[in-house]
């Protein structure tokens, strides 16, 4: 029931998710918050434009996880070296923006660390959760 | 507007126990362009598959979804499917309801399920209505091959295309093709000779007339793409001219002077214009140009004057040819793990203190003892042996963290030689597990044990140290509990299998990828064990990871397959992810050349009807590009823009959401 409850008030949390080899990890223990997280595919993380996880919030997600191979090991050999170069200078914009850094995470889960993937999801679903819904960002959109 | 059909899978029950399928497609009915729903059991069944394509047709559907499960799993089939039906195969994108929704959801009411399944079947229904119709990219192939390494490995490849008809160039960076198996005496678990089974591949591969063997040779660089490779290989200077050279050896004869032989392991010495080993492949000689007085100093020149047809060339230069290619097998080996980092089994300072691939050379015929097990330091046949397993293997803190895989069956074998070879002899193996997982691999350990008298004592060697002409081996023998010391004639051990020095460099030549090890990665270990993710590009035996003939031979086999199938078109299609430029806005900044993994963007003139550049565009080369987006992220001025992943598409899934 507490899921739905949230549900209504329509906290949503979108992870960014490369490549779909992650997805091929069967997720047995996975917990209810996952009711939460719908999952945008993308090649690799090299391929996600700032943007991207802007767009996200501003379209009513309350967290946002961004999620790819480990850096050194990039299905694309070195996307991921250029996706956290790109992060570290955009987390300051972000944090700037207004955007709590709690609500948005970054992590690298290989295809094989479905255990990983899972005790993620949970963790950060648990917390965004505890967080409520992001209106603070949404009305300053409205505000505008 | 756009006409699109959802079809909601129920997948038996796996997608239909946790999701209401028939609400989805309901709800789905509802949106904007959407002009046909419905739900069914098993869309992937043969008449779920029917039925998509009849209705594709019947409702002139012009875009497609499937929510079901993961796009690993049906994407093809789908898409087939609706290009069957007349649609272009890029229209039709699929909702992974299964893995991401049914199967993490355990609520009995459906509540969840069903709403998430909705709104992501809804991201992808508008995702969908910016697809644009692709088609697949269609690329010649030059149906030559590059093998890497002639190892076994490398020449069982290099032997299985040039039998499918194709031409192949072999690239071995010693004077001789044979790798490791030719050092070695007998081999598990038939105790055949190595010499016997593997000179004979070696000669096959040098009479073949598709293979073109390159010695003493090094790939420097490699461009292009599957199908389309040129790589410039490094011919060092060998002092001989090969063309004229007839393999008479009298150069070698009269040579007066002497280095270590690497082949030999250092236990003998060569002479300073060799060939490796008696049978070696070319049997041409080289020179050792560090320990040669007439190229060091002009001293000397005895070769040059015996030899009869004048191939010696003190002058020879390293020559860098360019070859063509479509296709590359990387077979390029192990070696051990340098012994002296062991200080505490004393090698490298106890002259009896060896490695198993020394050991190799002393039982075998052609070794520096003829096949007798005589000890370094004084030539005595050594009457008590202990090999000590696992040196440096399945220790992260002094080694490596992986098990070296073939280090218990050669240890065993090693013990059998030694018996079969000193009758009085007893010998001694640490170890910490036996593992003998093959086919006649535990029964061929429990010859060793049964038949030839073994002791295997298990537990870790904590020191060996000289006393008087002996080795002494200090360990524990963790089953009895007890410490125990040995005193014996000689020690092997049996270090950890590593990549070859340069394996990196190598592999970033190639844009392969490589573990914290720098064994080369599969695409897949399971699935694709001899592909790696730059199409185009194989990989065959050690240089993967530890691995014994069987699977090393295996893996060049089945490489050598894969370049035939490859070879069996004219052209090859391949997915059309790529990156595409807008010329109208790109403003040369370079951004994305640097960004790509690949290298994938050029530099392009534009150029008037003159000739005269008017201005610079970045262009990429679709047969390179492998779709990762790098690019796209990296252009600021957003003229650079990802097939099947365009922005457009991207904010249509996140507007939707
Ligand atoms: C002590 C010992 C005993 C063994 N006994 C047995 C046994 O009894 N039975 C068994 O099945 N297996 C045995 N093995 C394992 C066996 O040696 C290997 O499985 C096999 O030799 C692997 O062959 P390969 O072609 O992969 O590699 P390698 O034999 O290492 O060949 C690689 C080749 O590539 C060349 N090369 C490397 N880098 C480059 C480069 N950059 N450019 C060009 N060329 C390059 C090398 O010079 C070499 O010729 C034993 C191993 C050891 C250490
Ligand atoms: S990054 Fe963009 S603008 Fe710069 S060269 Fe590449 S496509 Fe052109
Ligand atoms: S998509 Fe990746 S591989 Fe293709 S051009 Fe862009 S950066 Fe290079
Ligand atoms: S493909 Fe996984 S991060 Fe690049």
């Amino acid at each position: 029931m507490k899921a739905n409850t949230i549900l209504t008030l329509n906290p949503k949390s979108l992870p960014l998710c490369a490549t779909g080899a992650l997805m091929q990890a069967r997720i047995w223990q996975a917990r209810a918050g996952w009711s939460i997280v719908r999952i945008i595919k993308l090649p690799c993380t090299g391929r996600i434009d700032p943007l991207f996880i802007i767009k996200a919030f501003e379209k009513g997600a309350d967290g946002v996880i961004v999620s790819g191979c480990h850096p050194g090991d990039c299905h694309y050999t070195t996307g991921n070296y250029h996706a956290r170069r790109r992060w570290i200078a955009f987390k300051s914009l972000l944090e700037f923006t207004g955007i709590d850094m709690k609500r948005l995470h970054f992590s690298w889960v290989s295809a094989s660390e479905a255990i990983k993937w899972v005790d993620l999801i949970n963790n950060i679903t648990d917390e965004v959760k505890k967080l409520g819904p992001f209106v603070e960002y949404r009305n300053l959109r409205e505000a505008q | 507007m756009p006409r699109i059909g959802v079809f909601v899978c129920q997948c038996g029950t796996n997608i239909a126990s946790t999701v209401d399928t028939k609400k989805v497609a309901d709800e789905m009915a509802k949106l904007p362009g959407v002009v046909y729903t419905g739900d069914y059991k098993f869309m992937c069944s043969a008449p779920g598959q029917d039925n998509l394509k009849e209705i594709v047709k019947e409702h002139k559907l012009d875009g497609v979804i499937v929510s079901a499960c993961s796009p690993h799993m049906h994407e093809k089939t789908f898409r087939k499917a609706v290009e069957a039906a007349g649609l272009n195969p890029y229209k039709c994108e699929i909702t992974n309801i299964r893995e991401q929704c049914s199967w993490v959801h355990h609520d009995a009411t459906k509540a969840t399920g069903t709403l998430k399944s909705i709104d992501l079947t809804r991201m992808a229904i508008e995702r969908l209505k910016k697809n644009k119709s692709l088609s697949k990219i269609k690329i010649p192939i030059k149906k030559r091959a590059l093998v890497i390494g002639g190892g076994i490995a490398g020449i069982q490849a290099a032997l299985d295309i040039a039998e499918g008809g194709r031409q192949v160039i072999l690239v071995e960076r010693e004077p001789s093709i044979g790798g490791n198996m030719a050092k070695l005496s007998e081999t598990f678990p038939t105790m055949d000779c190595s010499q016997c089974i593997m000179t004979p591949k070696m000669v096959e591969a040098s009479l073949n007339e598709n293979i073109k063997i390159l010695t003493w040779s090094e790939v420097e660089k490699v461009d292009g793409y599957i199908g389309n490779f040129t790589v410039q290989i490094r011919k060092k200077a060998r002092y001989v001219n090969e063309d004229l050279c007839n393999g008479c050896g009298l150069c070698i004869e009269k040579c007066p002077f002497k280095a270590k032989s690497e082949f030999e392991m250092g236990m003998t010495q060569r002479k300073v214009i060799y060939t490796p080993f008696p049978q070696a492949v070319p049997n041409i000689p080289v020179i050792d140009a560090a320990n040669c007085p007439k190229i060091q100093k002009d001293k000397c020149g005895a070769c040059a004057i015996v030899c009869g047809p004048k191939c010696i060339d003190f002058k020879q230069q390293d020559a860098v040819i360019t070859e063509d290619v479509g296709a590359i097998v990387v077979a390029t080996g192990y070696q051990l793990m340098p012994n002296e980092r062991f200080g505490e089994y004393g090698y490298g300072k106890i002259k009896d203190v060896i490695s198993g691939l020394q050991f190799e050379r002393l039982a075998s015929a052609s070794g520096p003892t003829g096949g007798e097990i005589r000890r370094p330091s004084d030539g005595k046949t050594p009457k008590n042996v202990v090999f000590i397993q696992c040196v440096g293997s399945r220790d992260e803190k002094k080694g490596v963290s992986y098990c070296s895989k073939i280090c218990c069956m050669y240890t065993a074998k090693h013990t059998m030689l030694y018996k079969h070879k000193v009758h009085d002899g007893q010998s001694y193996v640490f170890y910490m597990d036996i593992r003998a997982g093959g086919k006649r691999y535990e029964e061929f350990v429990r010859r060793a044990i049964e038949h030839d008298g073994a002791m295997y004592l298990r537990g870790r060697v904590s020191r060996v140290y000289e006393k008087d002409g002996k080795v002494i081996v200090q360990g524990a023998d963790t089953l009895s509990g007890n410490q125990v010391e040995l005193e014996a004639d000689m020690v092997v051990l049996a270090t950890a299998i590593v990549s070859r020095d340069g394996a990196d460099s190598l592999a970033q030549k190639l844009g392969i990828g490589y573990d914290k090890y720098k064994f080369y990665n599969e695409y897949h270990p399971k699935l694709k064990p001899v592909e790696t993710v730059t199409a185009g590009i194989f990989l065959a035996g050690t240089c993967v990871g530890p691995m014994d003939i069987p699977e090393s031979v295996s893996m060049g086999s089945a490489s050598a397959s894969k370049v035939l199938a490859l070879f069996s078109n004219d052209q090859m299609a391949r997915e059309p992810i790529t990156a595409n430029v807008n010329r109208m806005t790109c403003n040369a900044c370079w951004d994305c050349v640097v960004a790509c993994p690949y290298n994938a963007i050029e530099k392009e003139e534009v150029k008037n009807r003159q000739g005269v550049v008017l201005k610079m565009l970045a262009k990429v080369n679709e047969g390179v590009c492998q779709g990762c987006g790098v690019c796209v992220a990296a252009c600021r001025s957003k003229s650079i823009d990802l097939r099947g992943y365009t922005d457009e598409q991207v904010y249509a899934a996140l507007a939707a959401f």
